[in-house]
């Protein structure tokens, strides 16, 4: 693995990561006052963010359903596949109603959903979670794949990362599904997160590390992490 | 191996993924359960939150209030403070404006109408929408403003691609139906006395008597007949043959002013560009592939082929692996062959000579194909491949 000299702080750079010309702006737009900044933020909120924030149910409605399947996507990609997704879905939209109010659009409205998203994902890993002391869930349905046997393939191997990935700790765990899985970048998943650049990029650095010593002894998985030296 | 190739590896693994979905009666019973409870929530968090806020206030107050009456005179003098903050407010205190809609400060195309395309009729509006008609249909611009775009159907069907509406709205007439754009990539058509519509992303609301709201969902068929209305699931194949309709089709603005053509052109070229990238090929491909459509997979895969970046050269492995999986060995050939000469020392070698010895065992060329495995356990000793052309190679 090669080492660049942007990182500063001993493990290799990761891409994504924003300039530090476009730091520098971001902590300008932090320092300005929260009364103006709040002002002008709350202008940019779309109409049916607005209407969704006083409890209209046709912007919670249209809210919901657009949301809805990148919510699950990010859930998928941060826990594998679960029988109780429904439950966490739903928990994810009910928590988004508590927190609407005080959404002032200093983020997109995906970046808000997916942060809560993801703090119900952390809750989800903890061993104590409340969902994994009920009973047994009804079977996902049969899947529609026109491959069936291709995508049992894909979900082995999905489900054979996930435990891999269910060694490392949660804020790792979920920095590096969402950089490798979701395909976010550096900047974004910080700002989902609620952490700084820095502290994400060595999360994901660590993950990576920790998977592919896990991974390099599971042969469905040793095509993702072993060294090869094509170019 | 570097981080990114490990992470677009996963990435693939992931997006093969996205098929699976929470089925639709689930996604209805948490919309369902999120409308029960919903708007209560929010109702209470805002109270809560006008509590925290008048309790924050009263409580600075009286912070102020006791440390005013603590130092006694001096800067903190109230009348001078109470002055300055009366000035203060007087600046915030000028009336409201009425708050523009998005829409309205956008322009829409002037003298847009369906204009025929080959045996259809296309109606451009630029950034706004793209509707294409069935051969033999009729539809008519009603009306095309900033905000509001009515389209009537006469008879057939007419494909909608919303593509960006600006917080307005776009309507499809059909007879006595109203179909509102939530979404969008639909189609309407008449079918005798039946209206059927058809939605493909997004969402839209249909309105006719009898009919009030309903709302149509991505991946549903819904037809309306007189007092019926029987919903089932769009065809993959119909799903995909409707996105490509309205999407695959290039913008060409019609006769408006200087600026609408500006912003229409640079709008398409940056639509063109992000379409035409490998990455995106790619993955329409792989649909196209998914829902069965060789002949379109083959097409994109060539064209994300013909580009350039990481993309470009997975783009000829995937239609190799495809060719391959159609018992077409020849054709597999030709695109790792294709793959060679445009990514020679790409950073998928080893999936590429695997993918040649596989060519050559259907081919039935044995020889050829112990060569390749050779070829590959000498060049990338450690690659999973070469594990597995070792162990064809100790079985043959």
């Amino acid at each position: 693995m090669k080492l660049d000299a942007r990182a500063g702080c001993g493990h290799a750079f990761i891409t994504g990561m924003p300039s530090r010309d476009s730091r520098g702006a971001m902590q300008q737009a932090l320092a300005a006052t929260p009364a103006a900044r709040d002002g002008e933020l709350e202008q940019g909120l779309s109409p049916t963010v607005v209407r969704a924030r006083a409890g209209d149910p046709a912007a919670l409605e249209q809210l919901v359903r657009e949301q809805l399947p990148r919510v699950e996507r990010l859930l998928r990609r941060l826990l594998g596949r679960r029988e109780d997704m429904e439950d966490l879905v739903q928990t994810v939209f009910l928590e988004m109603c508590r927190a609407l109010p005080g959404f002032r659009g200093q983020s997109s409205i995906s970046t808000f959903v997916g942060g809560i998203a993801v703090q119900v994902a952390r809750r989800a890993m903890r061993p104590t979670a409340w969902w994994r002391l009920r009973g047994a869930m009804p079977e996902q349905p049969v899947s529609s794949s026109p491959e069936p046997e291709r995508a049992a393939g894909v979900a082995e191997q999905l489900r054979r990362v996930h435990d891999a990935l269910g060694g490392i700790t949660p804020d790792k765990r979920i920095a590096f599904s969402l950089w490798a899985l979701e395909g976010m970048d550096v900047a974004t998943i910080a700002e989902t997160m609620g952490a700084s650049i820095s502290a994400t990029r060595s999360r994901i650095f660590y993950a990576q590390k920790e998977l592919r010593a896990r991974a390099a002894a599971d042969p469905y998985l040793r095509e993702f992490v072993e060294e090869s030296d094509v170019g | 191996m570097s981080d990114e190739v490990m992470r677009r590896r996963l990435r693939s693994l992931a997006a093969d993924d996205d098929d699976e979905q929470l089925p639709l009666a689930a996604q209805e019973r948490i919309l369902q359960n999120v409308l029960r409870s919903g708007p209560g929530l929010v109702r209470r968090a805002r109270r809560e939150r006008l509590a925290l806020r008048v309790g924050g206030v009263v409580l600075a107050a009286a912070a102020a209030a006791a440390l005013w009456f603590r130092v006694g005179t001096g800067s903190l003098e109230p009348t001078a403070n109470l002055g300055k903050a009366t000035d203060s407010a007087r600046v915030h205190t000028a009336p409201p404006r009425p708050a523009q809609r998005p829409c309205e400060s956008r322009s829409a195309p002037v003298n847009a109408a369906f204009r025929a395309r080959g045996n259809a009729h296309a109606l451009d509006l630029g950034s706004i929408a793209y509707a294409v008609t069935e051969p033999g249909s009729t539809a008519t611009l009603e009306q095309s403003t900033s905000c509001r775009t009515v389209i009537a159907l006469g008879s057939g069907k007419v494909s909608v691609h919303a593509r960006d509406l600006g917080g307005g709205e776009l309507v499809v007439h059909a007879r006595d139906a109203d179909v509102a754009v939530h979404g969008t990539v639909f189609a309407v058509a008449l079918e005798g006395e039946d209206v059927v519509v058809e939605v493909a992303e997004g969402v839209v609301a249909v309105n006719k008597p009898g009919v009030s709201d309903r709302r149509v969902t991505a991946g549903t068929r819904v037809t309306f007949a007189q007092g019926l209305v029987a919903e089932s699931e769009l065809a993959a194949r119909d799903r995909q043959s409707l996105l490509e309709t309205t999407l695959a089709v290039p913008v060409q603005a019609a006769a408006v002013d200087a600026d609408q053509t500006a912003r229409s052109e640079e709008a398409s070229r940056a639509r063109a560009s992000s379409n035409n990238a490998p990455e995106r090929l790619l993955s329409r491909a792989d649909a196209l592939r998914r829902a069965g459509d060789l002949e379109g997979a083959r097409r994109l895969y060539r064209e994300a082929g013909n580009g350039t970046g990481p993309s470009a050269e997975a783009a000829w492995l995937a239609l190799a692996r495809m060719e391959l999986a159609a018992g077409d060995a020849k054709a597999a050939r030709d695109a790792t062959t294709e793959r060679q000469k445009r990514f020679k020392g790409g950073a998928l070698g080893p999936e590429a000579l695997w993918i040649s010895v596989r060519t050559y065992r259907q081919a039935g060329n044995i020889d050829a194909a112990r060569k390749a495995a050779e070829d590959l356990v000498r060049r990338w000793p450690k690659s999973p491949q070469a594990a597995a052309a070792k162990r064809w190679l100790a079985e043959n």
